[in-house]
Protein backbone atom coordinates (compact mmCIF):
# COMPACT_ATOMS: atom_id res chain seq x y z
CA UNK A 1 0.00 0.00 0.00
CA UNK A 2 1.32 3.38 -0.98
CA UNK A 3 2.17 5.78 1.78
CA UNK A 4 0.62 9.20 1.30
CA UNK A 5 3.18 11.88 0.84
CA UNK A 6 1.12 14.39 2.80
CA UNK A 7 -2.12 14.96 4.62
CA UNK A 8 -5.28 16.01 2.88
CA UNK A 9 -5.68 19.57 1.83
CA UNK A 10 -8.40 21.63 3.51
CA UNK A 11 -11.58 21.59 1.46
CA UNK A 12 -14.56 23.79 2.12
CA UNK A 13 -17.66 23.55 0.00
CA UNK A 14 -21.39 23.62 0.36
CA UNK A 15 -21.78 20.52 -1.79
CA UNK A 16 -20.97 16.97 -0.74
CA UNK A 17 -20.38 16.01 -4.36
CA UNK A 18 -17.81 18.71 -4.75
CA UNK A 19 -16.03 17.74 -1.54
CA UNK A 20 -15.99 14.08 -2.58
CA UNK A 21 -14.61 14.94 -6.00
CA UNK A 22 -11.92 17.14 -4.54
CA UNK A 23 -11.07 14.52 -1.92
CA UNK A 24 -10.57 11.85 -4.56
CA UNK A 25 -8.36 14.09 -6.67
CA UNK A 26 -6.48 15.15 -3.55
CA UNK A 27 -5.98 11.52 -2.57
CA UNK A 28 -4.57 10.72 -6.01
CA UNK A 29 -2.30 13.71 -5.75
CA UNK A 30 -1.13 12.60 -2.31
CA UNK A 31 0.08 9.28 -3.67
CA UNK A 32 -2.88 6.93 -3.49
CA UNK A 33 -3.78 4.88 -6.52
CA UNK A 34 -7.35 4.65 -7.69
CA UNK A 35 -7.35 0.97 -6.71
CA UNK A 36 -6.47 1.90 -3.16
CA UNK A 37 -9.22 4.49 -3.00
CA UNK A 38 -11.81 2.24 -4.59
CA UNK A 39 -10.66 -1.37 -4.14
CA UNK A 40 -11.86 -3.84 -6.71
CA UNK A 41 -14.05 -6.53 -5.16
CA UNK A 42 -14.65 -8.62 -8.24
CA UNK A 43 -17.64 -8.64 -10.54
CA UNK A 44 -20.63 -6.72 -9.30
CA UNK A 45 -24.18 -7.84 -8.76
CA UNK A 46 -26.39 -6.17 -11.34
CA UNK A 47 -29.24 -4.37 -9.68
CA UNK A 48 -31.45 -4.37 -12.70
CA UNK A 49 -35.09 -3.43 -12.34
CA UNK A 50 -37.37 -6.00 -13.91
CA UNK A 51 -40.93 -5.42 -14.93
CA UNK A 52 -43.37 -7.11 -12.63
CA UNK A 53 -47.06 -7.04 -13.47
CA UNK A 54 -48.03 -7.93 -9.93
CA UNK A 55 -46.04 -5.04 -8.54
CA UNK A 56 -47.50 -2.65 -11.06
CA UNK A 57 -51.03 -3.72 -10.18
CA UNK A 58 -50.28 -3.15 -6.53
CA UNK A 59 -48.99 0.34 -7.20
CA UNK A 60 -52.03 1.16 -9.32
CA UNK A 61 -54.34 -0.13 -6.61
CA UNK A 62 -52.58 1.90 -3.97
CA UNK A 63 -52.60 5.07 -6.00
CA UNK A 64 -56.29 4.79 -6.83
CA UNK A 65 -57.55 4.65 -3.28
CA UNK A 66 -57.43 6.75 -0.18
CA UNK A 67 -57.08 10.04 -1.97
CA UNK A 68 -58.21 12.99 0.08
CA UNK A 69 -61.18 15.00 -1.07
CA UNK A 70 -60.06 18.41 -2.39
CA UNK A 71 -60.15 20.84 0.49
CA UNK A 72 -60.28 18.08 3.06
CA UNK A 73 -57.29 19.44 4.95
CA UNK A 74 -59.10 22.74 5.45
CA UNK A 75 -61.76 21.13 7.59
CA UNK A 76 -59.31 19.36 9.90
CA UNK A 77 -59.34 20.31 13.54
CA UNK A 78 -56.60 22.95 14.05
CA UNK A 79 -56.03 21.72 17.58
CA UNK A 80 -54.93 18.33 16.23
CA UNK A 81 -52.51 19.08 13.43
CA UNK A 82 -50.59 16.48 11.48
CA UNK A 83 -47.04 15.73 12.56
CA UNK A 84 -45.61 17.66 9.66
CA UNK A 85 -47.73 20.67 10.55
CA UNK A 86 -46.05 20.93 13.92
CA UNK A 87 -42.57 22.28 14.70
CA UNK A 88 -40.06 19.67 13.52
CA UNK A 89 -37.99 17.60 15.88
CA UNK A 90 -34.76 18.50 14.11
CA UNK A 91 -34.35 22.05 12.95
CA UNK A 92 -30.61 21.68 12.49
CA UNK A 93 -29.68 19.70 9.34
CA UNK A 94 -26.61 18.29 11.08
CA UNK A 95 -28.70 16.75 13.83
CA UNK A 96 -31.14 15.50 11.25
CA UNK A 97 -28.35 13.92 9.23
CA UNK A 98 -26.97 12.24 12.32
CA UNK A 99 -30.40 10.84 12.98
CA UNK A 100 -30.85 9.63 9.41
CA UNK A 101 -27.39 8.12 9.20
CA UNK A 102 -27.96 6.36 12.47
CA UNK A 103 -31.12 4.84 11.08
CA UNK A 104 -29.48 3.77 7.83
CA UNK A 105 -26.56 2.18 9.63
CA UNK A 106 -28.77 -0.21 11.53
CA UNK A 107 -28.17 -3.79 10.33
CA UNK A 108 -31.86 -4.34 9.59
CA UNK A 109 -32.08 -1.17 7.54
CA UNK A 110 -28.85 -1.98 5.74
CA UNK A 111 -30.09 -5.40 4.80
CA UNK A 112 -33.26 -3.92 3.34
CA UNK A 113 -31.33 -1.24 1.47
CA UNK A 114 -28.90 -3.75 0.00
CA UNK A 115 -31.81 -5.96 -1.03
CA UNK A 116 -33.62 -3.05 -2.65
CA UNK A 117 -30.52 -1.96 -4.55
CA UNK A 118 -29.91 -5.50 -5.73
CA UNK A 119 -33.51 -5.66 -6.98
CA UNK A 120 -33.09 -2.54 -9.06
CA UNK A 121 -34.43 0.19 -6.80
CA UNK A 122 -32.78 3.50 -7.52
CA UNK A 123 -30.71 5.27 -4.90
CA UNK A 124 -32.73 8.46 -5.35
CA UNK A 125 -36.00 6.62 -4.81
CA UNK A 126 -34.79 4.90 -1.64
CA UNK A 127 -33.44 8.16 -0.26
CA UNK A 128 -36.62 10.02 -1.11
CA UNK A 129 -38.88 7.44 0.48
CA UNK A 130 -36.81 7.43 3.66
CA UNK A 131 -36.63 11.19 3.91
CA UNK A 132 -40.25 11.79 2.97
CA UNK A 133 -41.41 9.27 5.55
CA UNK A 134 -39.43 11.03 8.23
CA UNK A 135 -40.83 14.35 7.06
CA UNK A 136 -44.37 13.05 7.49
CA UNK A 137 -43.39 11.85 10.95
CA UNK A 138 -42.49 15.44 11.81
CA UNK A 139 -38.76 14.86 12.14
CA UNK A 140 -37.76 17.76 9.88
CA UNK A 141 -39.26 20.26 7.51
CA UNK A 142 -39.11 20.10 3.69
CA UNK A 143 -36.14 22.48 3.54
CA UNK A 144 -34.05 20.23 5.75
CA UNK A 145 -35.28 17.26 3.74
CA UNK A 146 -33.83 18.73 0.58
CA UNK A 147 -30.57 19.55 2.34
CA UNK A 148 -30.30 15.92 3.42
CA UNK A 149 -31.04 14.50 -0.02
CA UNK A 150 -27.49 14.54 -1.34
CA UNK A 151 -25.65 13.20 1.73
CA UNK A 152 -28.21 10.46 2.31
CA UNK A 153 -27.95 9.40 -1.32
CA UNK A 154 -24.19 9.18 -1.00
CA UNK A 155 -24.46 7.06 2.14
CA UNK A 156 -26.79 4.69 0.31
CA UNK A 157 -24.42 4.62 -2.65
CA UNK A 158 -21.55 3.78 -0.31
CA UNK A 159 -23.57 0.88 1.08
CA UNK A 160 -24.24 -0.30 -2.47
CA UNK A 161 -20.58 -0.07 -3.35
CA UNK A 162 -19.57 -1.92 -0.21
CA UNK A 163 -22.09 -4.63 -1.06
CA UNK A 164 -20.57 -4.78 -4.54
CA UNK A 165 -23.80 -3.97 -6.32
CA UNK A 166 -24.12 -2.17 -9.61
CA UNK A 167 -27.05 0.02 -8.74
CA UNK A 168 -29.36 2.51 -10.40
CA UNK A 169 -28.89 6.08 -9.30
CA UNK A 170 -31.98 7.76 -10.67
CA UNK A 171 -34.40 5.39 -12.36
CA UNK A 172 -35.13 3.49 -15.56
CA UNK A 173 -32.11 1.23 -15.32
CA UNK A 174 -29.37 3.80 -15.60
CA UNK A 175 -26.85 1.46 -14.01
CA UNK A 176 -24.98 1.08 -17.31
CA UNK A 177 -25.06 4.77 -18.13
CA UNK A 178 -21.48 5.42 -17.15
CA UNK A 179 -20.29 2.27 -18.89
CA UNK A 180 -22.01 3.37 -22.08
CA UNK A 181 -20.17 6.65 -21.89
CA UNK A 182 -16.96 4.73 -21.37
CA UNK A 183 -17.69 2.50 -24.38
CA UNK A 184 -18.41 5.47 -26.63
CA UNK A 185 -15.23 7.08 -25.50
CA UNK A 186 -13.31 3.87 -26.06
CA UNK A 187 -14.68 3.45 -29.58
CA UNK A 188 -13.87 7.04 -30.38
CA UNK A 189 -10.35 6.53 -29.04
CA UNK A 190 -9.79 3.42 -31.14
CA UNK A 191 -11.07 5.16 -34.23
CA UNK A 192 -8.62 7.98 -33.63
CA UNK A 193 -5.87 5.46 -33.10
CA UNK A 194 -6.74 3.73 -36.35
CA UNK A 195 -6.75 7.02 -38.21
CA UNK A 196 -3.36 7.89 -36.79
CA UNK A 197 -1.90 4.51 -37.72
CA UNK A 198 -3.28 4.82 -41.22
CA UNK A 199 -1.74 8.25 -41.56
CA UNK A 200 1.58 6.98 -40.22
CA UNK A 201 1.63 4.12 -42.69
CA UNK A 202 0.77 6.40 -45.50
CA UNK A 203 3.36 8.99 -44.55
CA UNK A 204 5.95 6.40 -43.65
CA UNK A 205 5.63 4.70 -47.02
CA UNK A 206 6.20 7.82 -49.01
CA UNK A 207 8.97 9.07 -46.74
CA UNK A 208 10.98 5.91 -46.81
CA UNK A 209 10.63 5.74 -50.56
CA UNK A 210 9.62 2.14 -50.70
CA UNK A 211 9.51 1.06 -54.30
CA UNK A 212 7.78 -2.13 -55.34
CA UNK A 213 10.84 -3.02 -57.39
CA UNK A 214 13.00 -2.99 -54.26
CA UNK A 215 10.86 -5.42 -52.39
CA UNK A 216 12.46 -8.80 -52.12
CA UNK A 217 10.76 -11.51 -54.00
CA UNK A 218 8.77 -13.92 -51.88
CA UNK A 219 8.07 -11.45 -49.07
CA UNK A 220 4.90 -10.11 -50.65
CA UNK A 221 2.70 -12.27 -52.84
CA UNK A 222 3.16 -11.60 -56.52
CA UNK A 223 -0.48 -10.66 -57.18
CA UNK A 224 -0.35 -7.90 -54.53
CA UNK A 225 2.92 -6.61 -55.99
CA UNK A 226 1.30 -6.45 -59.39
CA UNK A 227 -1.57 -4.46 -57.95
CA UNK A 228 0.80 -2.04 -56.28
CA UNK A 229 2.76 -1.61 -59.50
CA UNK A 230 -0.44 -0.99 -61.32
CA UNK A 231 -1.65 1.51 -58.69
CA UNK A 232 1.57 3.43 -58.67
CA UNK A 233 3.72 4.68 -55.80
CA UNK A 234 1.01 6.72 -54.17
CA UNK A 235 -2.01 5.22 -52.52
CA UNK A 236 -4.90 7.26 -53.68
CA UNK A 237 -8.21 7.69 -52.07
CA UNK A 238 -11.22 6.26 -53.80
CA UNK A 239 -12.76 9.71 -53.76
CA UNK A 240 -9.74 11.53 -55.10
CA UNK A 241 -9.91 13.16 -58.50
CA UNK A 242 -8.73 10.78 -61.14
CA UNK A 243 -6.27 11.55 -63.91
CA UNK A 244 -7.77 13.32 -66.87
CA UNK B 1 -47.66 21.32 -7.94
CA UNK B 2 -47.90 19.24 -4.81
CA UNK B 3 -45.18 18.98 -2.23
CA UNK B 4 -44.23 15.43 -3.16
CA UNK B 5 -43.81 16.33 -6.81
CA UNK B 6 -41.70 19.34 -5.84
CA UNK B 7 -39.48 17.13 -3.72
CA UNK B 8 -39.17 14.60 -6.53
CA UNK B 9 -38.20 17.35 -8.91
CA UNK B 10 -35.57 18.58 -6.48
CA UNK B 11 -34.25 15.05 -6.13
CA UNK B 12 -33.86 14.84 -9.87
CA UNK B 13 -31.72 17.94 -9.76
CA UNK B 14 -29.55 16.44 -7.03
CA UNK B 15 -29.20 13.19 -8.99
CA UNK B 16 -28.26 15.00 -12.16
CA UNK B 17 -25.71 16.94 -10.10
CA UNK B 18 -24.16 13.70 -8.85
CA UNK B 19 -23.96 12.29 -12.37
CA UNK B 20 -22.43 15.50 -13.59
CA UNK B 21 -19.83 15.40 -10.84
CA UNK B 22 -18.95 11.80 -11.68
CA UNK B 23 -18.42 12.71 -15.32
CA UNK B 24 -16.39 15.73 -14.32
CA UNK B 25 -14.18 13.73 -11.99
CA UNK B 26 -13.70 11.06 -14.66
CA UNK B 27 -12.21 13.69 -16.90
CA UNK B 28 -10.03 14.98 -14.08
CA UNK B 29 -8.83 11.54 -13.06
CA UNK B 30 -8.11 10.50 -16.62
CA UNK B 31 -5.48 13.18 -16.74
CA UNK B 32 -3.70 11.31 -13.94
CA UNK B 33 -4.75 7.72 -14.59
CA UNK B 34 -5.24 6.78 -18.21
CA UNK B 35 -7.33 3.63 -18.12
CA UNK B 36 -10.08 4.13 -15.63
CA UNK B 37 -13.75 3.28 -15.74
CA UNK B 38 -16.48 5.65 -14.66
CA UNK B 39 -17.96 3.11 -12.26
CA UNK B 40 -14.63 3.03 -10.46
CA UNK B 41 -14.74 6.78 -10.07
CA UNK B 42 -18.32 6.52 -8.83
CA UNK B 43 -17.18 4.08 -6.19
CA UNK B 44 -14.34 6.34 -5.13
CA UNK B 45 -16.72 9.28 -4.90
CA UNK B 46 -19.25 7.32 -2.88
CA UNK B 47 -16.57 6.21 -0.44
CA UNK B 48 -15.13 9.69 -0.10
CA UNK B 49 -18.58 11.24 0.34
CA UNK B 50 -19.58 8.66 2.95
CA UNK B 51 -16.42 9.44 4.90
CA UNK B 52 -17.15 13.15 4.69
CA UNK B 53 -20.79 12.77 5.69
CA UNK B 54 -20.38 10.39 8.58
CA UNK B 55 -16.81 10.98 9.57
CA UNK B 56 -15.91 7.44 8.57
CA UNK B 57 -18.72 5.89 10.57
CA UNK B 58 -20.43 4.53 7.48
CA UNK B 59 -17.37 2.64 6.35
CA UNK B 60 -16.55 1.72 9.92
CA UNK B 61 -19.96 0.12 10.12
CA UNK B 62 -19.14 -1.92 7.07
CA UNK B 63 -15.81 -3.20 8.23
CA UNK B 64 -13.34 -0.55 7.16
CA UNK B 65 -11.60 1.25 9.97
CA UNK B 66 -9.56 4.36 10.16
CA UNK B 67 -6.85 2.46 11.92
CA UNK B 68 -6.49 0.14 8.97
CA UNK B 69 -4.97 2.96 7.03
CA UNK B 70 -5.56 3.50 3.35
CA UNK B 71 -7.56 6.28 1.82
CA UNK B 72 -10.36 6.09 4.40
CA UNK B 73 -7.98 6.24 7.31
CA UNK B 74 -6.12 9.05 5.65
CA UNK B 75 -9.31 11.08 5.33
CA UNK B 76 -10.78 10.18 8.72
CA UNK B 77 -7.58 10.73 10.64
CA UNK B 78 -7.04 14.06 9.05
CA UNK B 79 -10.63 15.15 9.41
CA UNK B 80 -10.58 14.27 13.10
CA UNK B 81 -7.50 16.36 13.50
CA UNK B 82 -9.01 19.24 11.62
CA UNK B 83 -12.35 19.18 13.40
CA UNK B 84 -10.60 19.44 16.70
CA UNK B 85 -8.75 22.53 15.65
CA UNK B 86 -9.81 25.75 17.28
CA UNK B 87 -8.77 29.36 17.07
CA UNK B 88 -9.58 31.46 20.11
CA UNK B 89 -12.09 28.90 21.23
CA UNK B 90 -13.94 28.81 17.94
CA UNK B 91 -14.12 25.40 16.23
CA UNK B 92 -12.52 26.39 12.97
CA UNK B 93 -12.09 22.80 11.95
CA UNK B 94 -15.79 22.15 12.12
CA UNK B 95 -16.24 23.69 8.72
CA UNK B 96 -14.08 20.99 7.26
CA UNK B 97 -16.52 18.25 8.14
CA UNK B 98 -19.87 19.91 8.53
CA UNK B 99 -21.96 16.84 9.06
CA UNK B 100 -19.58 14.63 10.94
CA UNK B 101 -20.49 14.24 14.55
CA UNK B 102 -21.18 10.55 14.69
CA UNK B 103 -18.73 8.31 16.44
CA UNK B 104 -16.61 6.22 14.17
CA UNK B 105 -17.73 3.08 15.97
CA UNK B 106 -21.31 3.45 14.88
CA UNK B 107 -21.52 -0.17 14.03
CA UNK B 108 -19.67 -3.25 13.05
CA UNK B 109 -20.22 -6.62 11.61
CA UNK B 110 -22.00 -5.39 8.51
CA UNK B 111 -20.05 -6.22 5.43
CA UNK B 112 -21.02 -7.23 1.96
CA UNK B 113 -24.36 -8.71 1.00
CA UNK B 114 -23.55 -12.01 2.56
CA UNK B 115 -21.71 -10.53 5.48
CA UNK B 116 -24.57 -8.83 7.26
CA UNK B 117 -24.47 -10.03 10.81
CA UNK B 118 -27.89 -9.64 12.33
CA UNK B 119 -27.06 -11.87 15.25
CA UNK B 120 -24.85 -9.20 16.71
CA UNK B 121 -26.67 -5.91 16.42
CA UNK B 122 -23.92 -3.95 18.02
CA UNK B 123 -24.70 -0.77 16.22
CA UNK B 124 -24.92 2.16 18.54
CA UNK B 125 -27.14 5.01 17.58
CA UNK B 126 -25.58 8.43 17.43
CA UNK B 127 -26.07 10.57 20.46
CA UNK B 128 -26.31 7.53 22.69
CA UNK B 129 -24.26 7.63 25.83
CA UNK B 130 -21.11 5.59 25.79
CA UNK B 131 -20.66 2.82 28.29
CA UNK B 132 -20.09 4.15 31.77
CA UNK B 133 -16.73 2.50 32.06
CA UNK B 134 -15.51 4.30 28.99
CA UNK B 135 -16.73 7.61 30.30
CA UNK B 136 -15.46 7.43 33.80
CA UNK B 137 -12.23 5.66 33.13
CA UNK B 138 -13.00 3.04 35.76
CA UNK B 139 -14.07 -0.47 35.15
CA UNK B 140 -17.70 -1.23 35.84
CA UNK B 141 -18.18 -4.61 37.40
CA UNK B 142 -20.58 -7.20 36.03
CA UNK B 143 -22.83 -6.69 39.02
CA UNK B 144 -22.88 -2.96 38.44
CA UNK B 145 -23.70 -3.42 34.78
CA UNK B 146 -26.46 -5.87 35.66
CA UNK B 147 -27.82 -3.47 38.24
CA UNK B 148 -27.65 -0.64 35.76
CA UNK B 149 -25.26 1.30 37.94
CA UNK B 150 -23.68 4.17 36.13
CA UNK B 151 -20.01 4.18 36.97
CA UNK B 152 -19.81 7.82 36.08
CA UNK B 153 -22.50 8.70 38.60
CA UNK B 154 -20.79 6.56 41.19
CA UNK B 155 -17.52 8.33 40.63
CA UNK B 156 -19.15 11.73 40.77
CA UNK B 157 -20.93 10.78 43.97
CA UNK B 158 -17.66 9.61 45.47
CA UNK B 159 -15.90 12.80 44.54
CA UNK B 160 -18.76 14.87 45.89
CA UNK B 161 -18.44 13.28 49.32
CA UNK B 162 -16.01 15.51 51.25
CA UNK B 163 -15.26 12.83 53.80
CA UNK B 164 -13.72 10.51 51.25
CA UNK B 165 -10.19 11.16 50.11
CA UNK B 166 -10.19 10.15 46.43
CA UNK B 167 -6.46 9.61 46.38
CA UNK B 168 -6.68 7.17 49.24
CA UNK B 169 -9.65 5.41 47.72
CA UNK B 170 -7.88 5.04 44.40
CA UNK B 171 -4.71 3.89 46.08
CA UNK B 172 -6.55 1.35 48.17
CA UNK B 173 -8.48 0.11 45.22
CA UNK B 174 -5.39 -0.22 43.09
CA UNK B 175 -2.82 -1.65 45.45
CA UNK B 176 -4.50 -2.34 48.71
CA UNK B 177 -3.06 0.27 51.08
CA UNK B 178 -0.07 0.77 48.89
CA UNK B 179 0.49 4.28 50.06
CA UNK B 180 0.76 5.07 53.71
CA UNK B 181 -1.27 8.23 53.52
CA UNK B 182 -2.90 9.03 56.85
CA UNK B 183 -6.63 9.20 56.59
CA UNK B 184 -6.74 12.14 58.95
CA UNK B 185 -3.78 14.42 59.02
CA UNK B 186 -5.09 16.90 61.56
CA UNK B 187 -6.30 15.64 64.88
CA UNK B 188 -9.99 15.88 65.31
CA UNK B 189 -10.08 18.03 68.39
CA UNK B 190 -7.75 19.70 70.76
CA UNK B 191 -8.42 19.80 74.44
CA UNK B 192 -9.58 23.02 75.99
CA UNK B 193 -6.26 23.55 77.72
CA UNK B 194 -4.41 23.01 74.48
CA UNK B 195 -6.57 25.49 72.70
CA UNK B 196 -6.12 28.05 75.41
CA UNK B 197 -2.37 27.61 75.42
CA UNK B 198 -2.23 28.00 71.63
CA UNK B 199 -0.87 24.56 70.91
CA UNK B 200 -0.21 23.79 67.25
CA UNK B 201 -2.51 20.87 66.38
CA UNK B 202 0.15 19.34 64.13
CA UNK B 203 2.71 19.49 66.90
CA UNK B 204 0.23 17.98 69.28
CA UNK B 205 -0.41 15.15 66.90
CA UNK B 206 3.31 14.61 66.45
CA UNK B 207 3.82 14.50 70.17
CA UNK B 208 0.90 12.14 70.63
CA UNK B 209 2.56 9.47 68.52
CA UNK B 210 6.01 8.27 69.33
CA UNK B 211 7.30 8.55 65.80
CA UNK B 212 5.45 11.69 65.03
CA UNK B 213 3.04 11.82 62.14
CA UNK B 214 3.13 8.81 59.92
CA UNK B 215 3.90 10.85 56.89
CA UNK B 216 5.98 9.03 54.31
CA UNK B 217 9.18 10.62 53.13
CA UNK B 218 8.10 10.23 49.57
CA UNK B 219 4.54 9.37 48.60
CA UNK B 220 5.38 8.20 45.13
CA UNK B 221 7.63 9.27 42.35
CA UNK B 222 7.25 12.95 41.83
CA UNK B 223 5.31 13.54 45.04
CA UNK B 224 6.92 15.37 47.92
CA UNK B 225 5.79 15.58 51.54
CA UNK B 226 3.68 18.56 52.49
CA UNK B 227 5.09 21.48 54.31
CA UNK B 228 3.83 22.35 57.73
CA UNK B 229 1.84 25.22 56.33
CA UNK B 230 0.18 22.90 53.85
CA UNK B 231 -0.61 20.42 56.58
CA UNK B 232 -2.07 23.14 58.74
CA UNK B 233 -4.12 24.29 55.82
CA UNK B 234 -5.49 20.76 55.60
CA UNK B 235 -4.30 20.16 52.07
CA UNK B 236 -4.39 16.71 50.55
CA UNK B 237 -0.92 15.55 49.45
CA UNK B 238 -2.35 13.79 46.41
CA UNK B 239 -4.19 16.94 45.39
CA UNK B 240 -1.07 19.01 45.77
CA UNK B 241 0.91 16.53 43.70
CA UNK B 242 -1.78 16.45 41.01
CA UNK B 243 -1.90 20.23 40.92
CA UNK B 244 1.85 20.46 40.46
CA UNK B 245 1.64 17.81 37.74
CA UNK B 246 -1.10 19.73 35.98
CA UNK B 247 0.91 22.89 36.29
CA UNK B 248 3.85 21.13 34.70
CA UNK B 249 1.63 19.90 31.87
CA UNK B 250 0.20 23.34 31.37
CA UNK B 251 3.66 24.73 30.85
CA UNK B 252 4.20 22.27 28.01
CA UNK B 253 3.43 23.55 24.57
CA UNK B 254 0.30 22.38 22.83
CA UNK B 255 2.40 20.81 20.11
CA UNK B 256 4.33 18.75 22.68
CA UNK B 257 1.12 17.39 24.13
CA UNK B 258 -0.45 16.72 20.72
CA UNK B 259 2.43 15.84 18.41
CA UNK B 260 0.33 13.97 15.83
CA UNK B 261 -2.23 16.69 15.42
CA UNK B 262 0.41 19.37 15.42
CA UNK B 263 2.25 17.63 12.60
CA UNK B 264 -0.79 17.68 10.37
CA UNK B 265 -1.91 21.10 11.34
CA UNK B 266 1.43 22.57 10.46
CA UNK B 267 -0.12 23.08 7.05
CA UNK B 268 -3.84 23.51 7.63
CA UNK B 269 -3.34 25.19 10.96
CA UNK B 270 -1.28 27.96 9.45
CA UNK B 271 -4.12 28.84 7.15
CA UNK B 272 -6.66 28.82 9.95
CA UNK B 273 -4.39 30.81 12.24
CA UNK B 274 -3.99 33.38 9.54
CA UNK B 275 -7.71 33.54 9.13
CA UNK B 276 -8.12 33.91 12.87
CA UNK B 277 -5.48 36.61 12.96
CA UNK B 278 -7.18 38.44 10.13
CA UNK B 279 -10.49 38.28 11.96
CA UNK B 280 -8.86 39.60 15.11
CA UNK B 281 -7.17 42.39 13.17
CA UNK B 282 -10.45 43.29 11.55
CA UNK B 283 -12.16 43.44 14.91
CA UNK B 284 -9.42 45.65 16.33
CA UNK B 285 -9.67 48.02 13.38
CA UNK B 286 -13.39 48.16 13.81
CA UNK B 287 -12.97 49.17 17.41
CA UNK B 288 -10.35 51.81 16.60
CA UNK B 289 -12.09 53.52 13.74
CA UNK B 290 -15.08 55.79 14.11
CA UNK B 291 -18.45 54.15 13.89
CA UNK B 292 -20.17 54.11 10.55
CA UNK B 293 -22.61 56.86 9.93
CA UNK B 294 -26.14 55.72 10.03
CA UNK B 295 -28.95 57.26 8.09
CA UNK B 296 -31.49 59.39 9.89
CA UNK B 297 -35.12 59.38 9.14
CA UNK B 298 -36.45 62.48 7.46
CA UNK B 299 -39.48 64.36 8.70
CA UNK B 300 -42.96 63.35 7.78
CA UNK B 301 -43.67 64.44 4.27
CA UNK B 302 -47.05 65.97 4.02
CA UNK B 303 -48.96 67.16 1.05
CA UNK B 304 -48.91 70.87 0.35
CA UNK B 305 -51.91 73.06 0.86
CA UNK B 306 -52.36 73.35 -2.86
CA UNK B 307 -53.17 69.65 -3.03
CA UNK B 308 -56.32 70.33 -1.16
CA UNK B 309 -57.55 73.13 -3.48
CA UNK B 310 -59.82 70.94 -5.58
CA UNK B 311 -61.30 69.56 -2.40
CA UNK B 312 -61.89 73.04 -1.00
CA UNK B 313 -63.73 73.95 -4.16
CA UNK B 314 -65.74 70.79 -3.90
CA UNK B 315 -66.54 71.51 -0.23
CA UNK B 316 -67.41 75.15 -0.88
CA UNK B 317 -69.84 74.17 -3.63
CA UNK B 318 -71.68 71.91 -1.19
CA UNK B 319 -71.39 74.02 1.93
CA UNK B 320 -69.21 71.53 3.75
CA UNK B 321 -66.57 72.59 6.26
CA UNK B 322 -63.01 71.84 5.09
CA UNK B 323 -62.16 69.98 8.25
CA UNK B 324 -65.15 67.68 7.86
CA UNK B 325 -64.54 66.84 4.25
CA UNK B 326 -63.25 63.38 5.06
CA UNK B 327 -66.69 62.44 6.26
CA UNK B 328 -68.12 63.10 2.85
CA UNK B 329 -65.80 60.83 0.86
CA UNK B 330 -68.57 58.59 -0.06
CA UNK B 331 -68.10 56.64 -3.21
CA UNK B 332 -71.39 56.31 -4.98
CA UNK B 333 -73.13 58.27 -2.34
CA UNK B 334 -74.61 60.94 -4.52
CA UNK B 335 -76.75 63.97 -3.71
CA UNK B 336 -79.75 61.94 -4.69
CA UNK B 337 -78.91 59.56 -1.90
CA UNK B 338 -78.89 62.45 0.62
CA UNK B 339 -75.12 62.95 0.69
CA UNK B 340 -75.14 60.60 3.56
CA UNK B 341 -71.71 59.41 4.72
CA UNK B 342 -71.17 55.69 4.39
CA UNK B 343 -70.65 55.08 8.08
CA UNK B 344 -74.06 56.46 8.82
CA UNK B 345 -75.83 54.33 6.28
CA UNK B 346 -78.16 51.76 7.58
CA UNK B 347 -76.72 48.31 7.30
CA UNK B 348 -78.54 45.04 7.01
CA UNK B 349 -79.90 44.25 10.36
CA UNK B 350 -78.92 41.00 11.96
CA UNK B 351 -81.53 39.33 14.04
Amino acid sequence: MAQPTRGPRPIVSDSISDVAAQSVLDGLDAGFTIDEIAPDNGPKIRGEAKFNQEGLDEVVALSSQGRPIPGQSLVNDPSQPYMWEQPPEFANPRDALDYMTGLIMQPDAMKEIVGALANGAAVADIAMVMLYTKFTEGKFNPDVLLLLAEPVMYVIMAIGEEANIKYNIEDSNDLDEFDEDDNEEEIEGKLNEFRNVFEDIKNGTTKKGIEPSKIKSGVVPQNILDKVKEQGPEIRSLLSQGEE
Amino acid sequence: MGLFKSIKKAFKKVTRGIKKVVKGVVKGVKKVVKKISSSKILKALAIAAAVVVTGGAALGAMGATAGAGGFTGWMVGASNAITGFTVAGLPVGAVMKPFASIGSAIGSGVSAVTGINLAQPTVALPNTIATPSAVSGTTATTAEIAAGTDALSTTVATLADPTINPAITASQAATGQALSIPTKIIPDTLSQSQLLSGVNPATAAANATAGGLNLPATLSSGMTPLTEAQILAGQNPATVAAASSNAAKATQSWATRNPKTAAFLSGAGTVATQVGASVAAGYAMHQLTAPDETGSMGGLRTEGASSFDPLRVYAAERGIADSDISKYFTFGNTAEAGNMPLFQQQTIGVA
